[in-house]
């Protein structure tokens, strides 16, 4: 278990290598440049003063040099060239850490309502419990995100004027964006439940413990869910990562200061510093979570294991 | 004023002009006082760059500037409606004779920390920007000041520079020639004063924090929550601060159109400018609110790459421009929100005081009145000039467009419709993301593209003095020395009657007689205030910011 680990973070460290050389390449061969905003040819001089302040005068390689350096050194992504003065690694820890706590939020509620609603979908299959879950559900698949947030923006701000329309730091504030993005999830995890539930059902142990006389509870908490929550677990990895990175569209609809704006905007500026920072960060919690993600498959089913057996 | 990604109709253009505004005249108030708590909400649709004047060429921080800091002189609206040049930083001014010596008396004043405000803040923070090591992107504009160029490129130390404080109070700048503009550029940002002392201890940090910055301005900063919210608050070290009513302005951050709209619906901000006709009509049902149409100086202009084989040839480029209808494009396009433009200089700009669209000449109605043959003539004949093909049919062109979106792809297939009915020619569209297709624009790697010009300071001049030989900031391969000579004699022009009979000459040849670039129409958005808000200036270039405002009758 430990040598597969130890090889796993191997592995991990050359994979953000190559995401981070083929970012930094790719990205300063699309054309323009962090003064492209300026939408006016500007004098060579001013050009030429600017580039040579940000190292951009320097060749590609040398440029990609001296920031491995920088981050190996002293894990310094640089600062924004977009906005002066910001520290990337700083603007991504509060990003992040804003867009993780609306993330979480409508992470757990999405979750646990959709795995409770895919359990029941399960056990009352073609009744009306299963119709109208999965209509919801199927209306939470296929409302694009900005429709529902508008929708919920609508009702609740301007009609009802529950909630502020947009802003941050309040509970209140907070509401309508976690529901926005947790009935996605609610969607998701119930369709996956349903069917996995289904065929675990089917399955002969569950006769087998039936005919033994083990309540209808313990069946379901000892021997359907158990069996029947690997592919949730399967999509709760990368989407526990893409809470830190945040939701782009439900983040500029409530005004939510998360890292959804930088991975957006930040391609948009030529905003070469904050680029490369938001794609390590994600690449490197994507990775991680997958490695979690595998551990995790051992803990909850024992019959899968990670190394080969000797 | 710029601004990012001037395409596609200026779609943020007038967004971020929510701040500017007049006076709500004719709107009975609900109170006879001001309210006891004066505060403003607004919002912005991204954070300011940064609050350093050498960094800052963002129209957000831009205009958030103007509230923060204290120009040598401001640009403000009277009870009339016309614009006033008054003193602000300096007290009084004075230039010699020839106009190359510019001496100003600055006014007692105080920063936020308590400190006096002197000519060495002043000269230090035009100096700064000049300092290539700052490498500010709006350096260029303070080419006028003497040695600029060749502080600029590091070939004379940063001391050369025109610009000294010969005492506590005395500010002194010199030109390198006559500039008739210079005074529009004296209440810009580009000639902010900065502490010396507070860039030295921060560094490149300066203004990019509240707390790293010092302010001289009607309001000071307080809060700045990245990608939220940022909070003024009244500078009471300000020395006109008995006129500033105000104690609080907070700028939400809203980047989506329709929680702007539904914030203004539920009262969390007290003003929203919209660009749909949409937005329009609904508000102009709402009786608490003062529509007002601003006028934002930027032109949406097309433009001809003349290295080009095809329009290398004027009479091709005139027969594109004649093909377009202004009117119906800004009908069919804009939903008749904006203004159909016959010439580069967007309303509102002024020369003096004097608006000069509002007396110009517009050299593309010249052009329409003075051509008797119709467009797919005008091109046979360029075709034939050229030893082409002479049959439109058999041309095909392709129209450069940044963006992706679908505005920008409606307005794409609307040209390409116009040019196939009213020339017969086929055109193809290339739509880019907006830093390939600015790429495009710089290398000349085109054939005809769009965007918009926006006017940097208030002069008519600003949209042409790039049109000089040696710059083509139109990126079209065009020059012409007697153009050139004009713009060195309307840049060192004292006589404004004399002054706008020579940017019309440079109009006439730059639009009509070589037809380089075909203006379409000028921006414009539909502005909506509470009508308990109060001593808004409306004017394009008025930089009184929110130092009058004030609220009356809020509920």
């Amino acid at each position: 278990m430990f040598r597969y680990i130890l090889k796993r973070f191997l592995y991990m460290f050359i994979t953000l290598f190559c995401i981070t050389a083929a970012t930094f390449f790719l990205m300063h061969s699309i054309p323009g440049d962090p003064l492209s905003y300026m939408a006016k040819k500007l004098p060579d001089q001013t050009r030429e003063n600017y580039y040579e302040k940000y190292g951009l005068n320097e060749s590609v390689p040398k440029q990609f040099g001296i920031f491995l350096k920088n981050i190996v050194t002293e894990f310094n992504f640089g600062e924004s060239i977009r906005y002066p003065g910001r520290k990337v690694t700083e603007t991504i820890v509060e990003g992040a850490g804003v867009s993780a706590a609306v993330g979480f939020q409508a992470l757990f509620w999405g979750v646990s309502i959709g795995i409770i609603l895919g359990v029941i979908a399960a056990y009352f299959r073609n009744r009306w419990p299963d119709y109208l879950i999965m209509f919801i559900a199927i209306l939470g698949v296929t409302i694009p995100v900005f429709v529902f947030a508008s929708l919920v923006q609508y009702l609740f701000t301007v009609k009802l004027r529950w909630f502020p329309t947009t802003g941050w730091g309040s509970w209140k504030e907070m509401v309508l964006p976690v529901i926005t993005l947790a009935l996605g999830s609610i969607a998701g995890y119930a369709r996956y439940m349903k069917s996995s539930v289904l065929e675990t059902i089917n399955q002969d142990y569950i006769l087998t413990a039936r005919a033994k006389g083990v309540s209808e509870f313990n069946i379901l908490r000892r021997h359907v869910l158990r069996n029947s929550i690997i592919p949730a677990v399967t999509i709760l990895g990368p989407e526990i990562a893409a809470v830190f990175t945040g939701a782009f569209v439900t983040e500029k609809m409530f005004g939510i200061p998360g890292l959804g704006f930088y991975y957006v905007n930040s391609i948009n500026d030529r905003d070469y510093t904050m680029i490369i920072g938001t794609t390590v960060f994600y690449a490197i919690l994507f990775v991680a979570v997958q490695l979690v993600v595998d551990i995790l498959y051992g803990v909850i089913d024992p019959r899968i294991t990670l190394t080969k057996q000797e | 004023m710029k601004l990012k990604k001037m395409l596609a109709g200026v779609l943020s253009a007038a967004l971020l002009l929510a701040g500017c505004g007049t006076d709500n005249g004719g709107n009975p108030s609900t109170a006879d006082a001001p309210d006891a708590e004066q505060y403003i909400n607004t919002y912005v649709v991204t954070d300011p760059t940064s609050f350093d004047s050498a960094m800052a060429t963002d129209t957000i921080a831009v205009n958030m500037l103007i509230n923060l800091m204290e120009p040598l002189l401001r640009l403000e609206q009277q009870a009339d409606g016309s614009l006033k040049t008054v003193e602000a930083g300096a007290e009084s001014y004075t230039h010699s004779d020839d106009g190359l010596t510019w001496t100003f008396t600055i006014r007692e004043n105080k920063w936020s920390d308590g400190q006096q405000v002197t000519a060495e803040d002043y000269a230090y923070g035009i100096t700064r920007l000049l300092d290539p090591a700052t490498a500010a992107p709006y350096s260029y504009l303070l080419m006028p000041l003497k040695n600029a160029a060749a502080v600029n490129s590091g070939e004379l130390p940063v001391e050369e520079l025109g610009v000294k404080a010969l005492d506590e109070k005395t500010l002194e700048i010199q030109l390198e020639g006559p500039t008739s503009y210079f005074m529009g550029l004296l209440y810009h940002t580009v000639m902010l004063p900065a502490r010396k002392d507070l860039v030295e201890q921060y560094g490149d940090q300066y203004g990019t924090a509240i707390d790293k910055m010092a302010y001289n301005g009607p309001f000071k900063a307080e809060s700045w929550v990245h990608n939220s919210e940022i909070v003024f608050v009244k500078n009471d070290q300000y020395w006109d601060n008995a006129s500033v009513k105000l104690g609080k302005i907070t700028y939400k951050v809203i980047q989506d159109e329709n929680a702007v709209y539904s914030s203004l619906e539920n009262g969390s901000i007290d003003t929203a400018s919209t660009l749909s006709k949409e937005w329009t009509d609904a508000f102009s049902q709402n009786s608490r609110l003062v529509h007002e149409k601003v006028v934002s100086a930027n032109t949406y202009y097309q433009y001809y790459n003349q290295t080009d084989p095809l329009f290398a040839n004027a009479n091709v480029r005139k027969a594109f421009t004649l093909a377009v209808d202004r009117e119906d494009l800004n009908d069919v396009i804009y939903d008749g929100m904006r203004i159909p433009a016959y010439s580069m200089i967007p309303n509102g700009i002024t020369s003096g005081d004097t608006e000069y669209a509002s007396i110009a000449k517009q050299p593309i109605k010249t052009l329409q009145e003075s051509t008797t043959a119709s467009p797919k003539e005008l091109l046979v004949q360029g075709l034939t000039e050229l030893g082409m093909d002479p049959d439109p049919a058999k041309l095909t062109v392709t129209l450069s467009l940044g963006g992706t979106d679908q505005f920008t792809k409606t307005l794409a297939e609307y040209m390409q419709q116009t040019y196939k009915t009213e020339l017969g020619v086929q055109v193809q569209i290339e739509m880019l993301d907006w830093g390939a297709f600015i790429d495009n624009y710089y290398n000349l790697d085109y054939q005809i593209g769009q965007m918009a010009f926006g006017a940097e300071w208030n002069d008519p001049l600003s949209m042409l003095t790039c049109v000089e030989s040696s710059q083509d900031g139109y990126c079209i391969g065009w020059g012409s020395e007697e153009v050139d000579a004009l713009l060195a004699k309307a840049t060192a022009s004292s006589d404004e009657t004399q002054k706008i009979a020579l940017i019309e000459q440079i109009e006439d040849i730059f639009l009509n007689q070589d037809g380089c670039v075909c203006p379409l129409v000028f921006s414009a958005s539909d502005l909506f205030t509470y009508d308990y808000v109060k001593g808004v200036e409306y004017a394009t270039f008025s930089t009184s910011g929110y130092k009058y405002v004030y609220t009356q009758g809020r509920k």
